[in-house]
């Protein structure tokens, strides 16, 4: 946690001084590195076979659950956009 | 935004033909800080005070966001029939599991903490693997109330992928908030009576 808040205050104070090919090349390595970052997520869900091969009750009443606090979220955040936005 | 679920896909497909004793976990603490770096370098030139003076509405967004999650999570608890207390803390952790899953199974239980783990992972995995399913249907900021406190570390690059770099600051003022709200929201909840 720690770690990648300093990654992200050294990048910030760095990214003052940084030009546009700097710039350029970071957008690059971002598009990169993040497409990576998902597919590594896609390899260790796929190595999770207790999720396919359904562990029960538990992991379907934890993703209902994900999906309705989420939906919460999602309606009273919108909400306030619908109040606010003049 | 179609490349990242391509990528995910691809990745499932890798991840079901490797061995399932296979361990790769041990590669997102070294690629995470690399991507927030690269995230941070970018917002060098976002004028993040700027950004919260002329939006200060998002002030009030991790704020609305934890009450809808909770207020939704006691809905659901009803309907189902279920603890209401377990389920509003597992609810209301905000895609935060680690801390709150500790102080949760210290209570009440190896079964109440698992239960408030493995929904706010799904949680996380929405945010990354479902962003831009999430955007076209409900907006941009779907994916922030969606991701609670990790819209400040695990799932920024993807808001910024997704979202574009106006959300950047705004997503890490609610990850901010949130990831310092969330263990004193869990602890309040542990020790109330309902």
């Amino acid at each position: 946690m720690l770690t990648v808040i300093i990654a992200l205050l050294v990048g910030a104070i760095l990214g003052r001084f940084a030009n546009s090919q700097v710039l350029k090349t970071n957008d690059f390595a971002f598009t990169l590195l993040s497409t990576l970052f998902v597919f590594i997520m896609g390899v260790s869900l796929g190595l999770c076979r207790s999720i396919f091969s359904g562990i029960g009750e538990m992991l379907f009443n934890s993703l209902s659950l994900a999906i309705v606090a989420s939906l919460g979220s999602i309606i009273l955040t919108r909400l306030l956009n619908k109040l606010t936005v003049k | 935004m179609i490349r990242l679920t391509i990528a995910c896909l691809v990745g499932l497909m890798v991840g079901l033909f490797l061995p399932e004793n296979l361990n790769i976990d041990f590669i997102f603490p070294m690629i995470l800080p690399v991507l927030l770096f690269s995230v941070g370098l970018s917002m060098g030139n976002i004028d993040l005070a700027g950004s919260i003076r002329n939006n200060k509405r998002f002030l009030f967004f991790p704020i609305l966001s934890l009450v809808g999650s909770c207020v939704f999570s006691l809905i659901y608890a009803t309907l189902k029939g279920f603890e209401a207390k377990e389920i509003m803390l597992a609810g209301s952790a905000m895609g935060f599991y680690s801390l709150p899953a500790i102080m949760v199974s210290t209570k009440f239980g190896a079964l109440a903490g698992t239960l408030l783990l493995v929904t706010n992972m799904f949680r996380e995995a929405a945010v990354i693997l479902l962003a831009p399913i999430l955007t076209r249907l409900f907006g941009k900021q779907s994916i922030i109330a969606v991701g609670g406190a990790t819209t400040m570390d695990v799932s920024l690059a993807v808001i910024k992928e997704t979202a574009g770099d106006e959300y950047v600051p705004i997503a890490i003022i609610n990850g901010l908030v949130l990831t310092i709200g969330v263990p004193f929201i869990i602890s309040l909840f542990i020790n109330l009576n309902f």
